[in-house]
């Protein structure tokens, strides 16, 4: 006899039980027999009648590969630059990975990046044994030269993206401005004029202020006509 | 290592703090001359003779006041004791490791401490039951547990409340020397109220009350113990960089003007005790 | 436990000193994300006592070496503020007392934790007791188990704990400082609230083996009381959820 033991919108704690029988349940949790339970502390959404997704409210970003991901360089190394992107793991770029092809001669890394910088990189290799490794060989890939740096919870940013891009399109349009999305939750806003990327900030943040949001296109249309002169 | 994650501030960030306080402003919004708000909570600690935690925007500050009897300081016999002791423990930032106090948890303690002592905040004669062999010892132990910047003043101000809250058993003192406890209590002698002002120097602009981003962008710090009649009873210059006499004195006049309403905080709870 | 004067914990009726019977609790209250810098918290008052935990994590291993290849590596570290006690003020540097503590703390909280999911980073549990009046430990215990939770750590259950002592010969549950110092014995218990498990277990004094089950399924019901104040500790902190943005 299925039984679900949330209401849609409840926060439930580790170990709690979330339903039994068969369903069908997105996000951290536990299986035991055919009861469910959290697994870290999250919001309960009954998206059907046998689907639960559950959000956690807090998680850490876990580096993945292909991830673009908006780093800061923390320290400089002999070959190598190590970069903080927002996880408890922290990330090595190699100078090969920087230099096309081996410099015969020595190169002072600092020059390249140096400590505080803030740059756009592609996540090579995480295998949780050794540090994520990082390039910037790709095209659109190297220091942030200009634009505000917006902090979101890492979990939230496929909102500021949409589905197919809407929400990230949208928020392009209306503003003026490019977005660096980074999957580790640091989002680079780059607009004509520091008031377009201030209130494009502002509304990314407050874009992912909740744990939940159903529509979140939605959810920006309606931020961007609470502001005096709605954008643009 | 990891703790650099938490002192590197990003390029892009810095350069906007900069350039924002050229212009007068700062990115929390605040004016150079304006502190955070402040909220100070007596008694937090019943085990503690005289216990305060401090708001100062985000960094909190929890101060306890324990007294005991015992010996005075062999090279002051007519004096109470006082003890300022300080600890920048983990729980309160990633920044701070456990272990034995550094040299940041010595120095707030003891600039603190000179603070307290050259105001004169407490009246040690006044703790004194029989000259050279029972007086009263006051320890004063500071503990931030939200570091957001500015950790000197907010530890000053819980300092000065949590001695302001504490209570001593009354003892009366025989033809004998001997010590009979009352059932009741009473305040600590005080005698001023100091308090604390940090100012950051940030390219050529001092801004007061610096919030933990701006200290991690600031050329150096200067903070001023100021006593209720405007003195200074203590001062302290931290910072990798230096100032001029010229910013010197406009920190202090900066200092001067803030003291009063900051004063006024310590006074109300004072009053309402 | 001293021997030195008899204190009579329990009055004729059968009360204890501060009114309670010997089966009730003292009122406790938890709240859930005090701190900002910190990435989960709690703060506890039980009784009188008064604790606050901190919890850094995961995140990077401090020193590097420390660090396990498979898993989190947890650390805990309970400390009594110089203040907290009633007597002199307690030096700063940590007791034997206190390691003693943080390594059951550790040990109480470890079972519950899916220490696999992040392998080579750490999670740091700090625990400050700002006001102490005895059963310090589990207080600290199930106001930690919240911390961890608030700062997303995965965990198998919540962990909450409670004292069971003897007061004149009879079992009583969650001791006071004035009955662990002057009864006749303490057994601080935790459990895993859902799973029935006990992961913090000591005892001083002498008590009879009948007692141990007795005193285990006392501090099973107390459990579940104090999971029901952990969890609407850490729900009222975040119910300000809403499922459309206004």
């Amino acid at each position: 006899m299925p039984s679900l033991h949330v209401s849609s919108g409840q926060i439930v704690v580790p170990g709690e039980l979330v339903a039994e029988g068969s369903y069908e349940v997105s996000g951290p949790h536990m299986v035991s027999g055919k009861k469910y339970y959290a697994k870290v502390l999250s919001v309960a959404i009954v998206e059907k009648p046998r689907k639960i997704r559950l959000i956690p409210l807090k998680r850490s970003y876990i580096p993945s590969e292909g991830d673009l991901v908006v780093g800061k360089v923390i320290d400089v190394g002999p070959t190598f630059w190590l970069v903080d992107i927002n996880s408890p793991y922290t990330a090595i770029l190699q100078a090969s990975e920087v230099f096309p092809r081996p410099s015969p001669t020595a190169r002072d890394l600092t020059e390249i990046f140096h400590v505080g910088d803030i740059i756009i990189a592609k996540v090579l290799l995480f295998d949780f044994l050794h540090d994520p490794l990082l390039t910037v060989k790709e095209s659109k890939l190297g220091k942030m030269e200009k634009g505000l740096l917006v902090e979101v919870p890492p979990t939230r940013v496929s909102r500021v993206i949409g589905k197919k891009g809407q929400v990230a399109d949208y928020l392009k349009e209306t503003f003026g401005v490019e977005l660096i999305i980074g999957r580790n939750g640091r989002i680079v806003v780059i607009g004509r004029e520091t008031d377009h990327e201030a209130v494009a900030a502002y509304v990314i943040k407050r874009l992912c202020a909740e744990p939940y949001i159903e529509d979140p296109l939605e959810a920006a249309k309606k931020l961007v006509s609470a502001f005096p002169g709605g954008g643009g | 290592m990891s703790e650099r994650v938490y002192t590197v501030i990003p390029a892009p960030r810095r350069e906007a703090i900069r350039s924002m306080i050229k212009r007068g402003e700062r990115v929390d919004g605040r004016k150079p001359e304006e502190f955070r708000e402040i909220s100070i909570e007596v008694g937090v600690a019943g085990n503690a003779e005289g216990s305060a935690r401090v708001s100062l925007g985000h960094t909190k500050v929890i101060a306890g006041v324990k007294a005991s009897l015992g010996q005075p300081f062999p090279d002051s016999p007519n004096a109470g004791v006082q003890v300022v002791h300080a600890e920048l423990i983990p729980l309160a930032s990633p920044i701070f490791e456990p272990g034995p106090p550094d040299e940041n948890d010595i120095e707030l303690a003891r600039v603190i401490d000179r603070g307290l002592r050259s105001a004169p905040a407490l009246k040690l004669e006044e703790l004194v039951l029989v000259p050279g062999k029972q007086v009263w010892r006051i320890f004063v132990d500071i503990y931030p547990i939200d570091h957001d910047g500015n950790i000197i003043d907010a530890s000053g101000l819980a300092a000065m409340a949590a001695l302001l809250n504490a209570k001593i058993p009354k003892y009366t003192v025989t033809a004998e020397s001997a010590l009979l406890k009352s059932e009741e209590k009473t305040r600590l002698p005080i005698t001023d109220i100091p308090v604390f002002v940090t100012l950051a120097k940030i390219g050529d602009a001092i801004v007061i009350d610096p919030s933990y981003e701006e200290e991690l962008v600031m050329d150096a710090r200067i903070t001023f113990a100021l006593t209720k009649d405007g003195h200074v009873c203590a001062i302290q210059k931290g910072g990798r960089g230096g100032f001029t006499l010229e910013e010197l004195t406009r920190a202090l006049e900066m200092a001067q003007d803030a003291a009063p309403k900051i004063r006024t905080k310590l006074e109300s709870v004072q009053g309402s005790l | 436990m001293t021997e030195k004067v008899k204190v009579k914990l329990l009055t004729d009726d059968g009360k204890r000193l501060d009114g309670r019977a010997l089966n009730e609790l003292r009122p406790f209250r938890i709240e859930a994300g005090v701190l900002k810098n910190a990435d989960g918290s709690a703060y506890i008052e039980w009784g009188r006592n008064k604790i606050i935990v901190a919890v850094y994590g995961p995140r990077e291993v401090h020193p590097r070496h420390e660090a396990l290849p498979d898993r989190m590596l947890l650390r805990c570290r309970y400390s009594m503020l110089p203040f907290s006690v009633v007597e002199e003020r307690k030096s700063p540097s940590p007791t034997r007392r206190e390691i003693e503590i943080s390594k059951v703390i550790r040990e109480a909280l470890e079972p519950a934790i899916f220490l696999e999911e992040y392998p080579r980073t750490s999670v740091d549990v700090f625990i400050e007791v700002i006001e102490a009046d005895g059963s310090t430990r589990v207080a600290s215990i199930t106001a930690a188990a919240v911390a961890l939770a608030d700062a997303g750590i995965p965990m198998r259950d919540l962990v909450a704990g409670v004292s069971i002592g003897k007061i004149e010969g009879k079992l009583a549950i969650d001791l006071n400082g004035l009955e662990d110092q002057h009864g006749e014995g303490d057994m601080p218990i935790a459990m895993m609230p859902r799973l029935r498990e006990v992961t913090l277990l000591q005892a001083d004094g002498r008590f009879a083996p009948e007692e141990i089950i007795q005193a285990l399924d006392m501090a099973r019901e107390a459990v579940l009381k104090l999971y029901e104040e952990q969890r609407r500790a850490l729900k009222e902190k975040y119910s300000k959820v809403s499922l459309e943005y206004e």
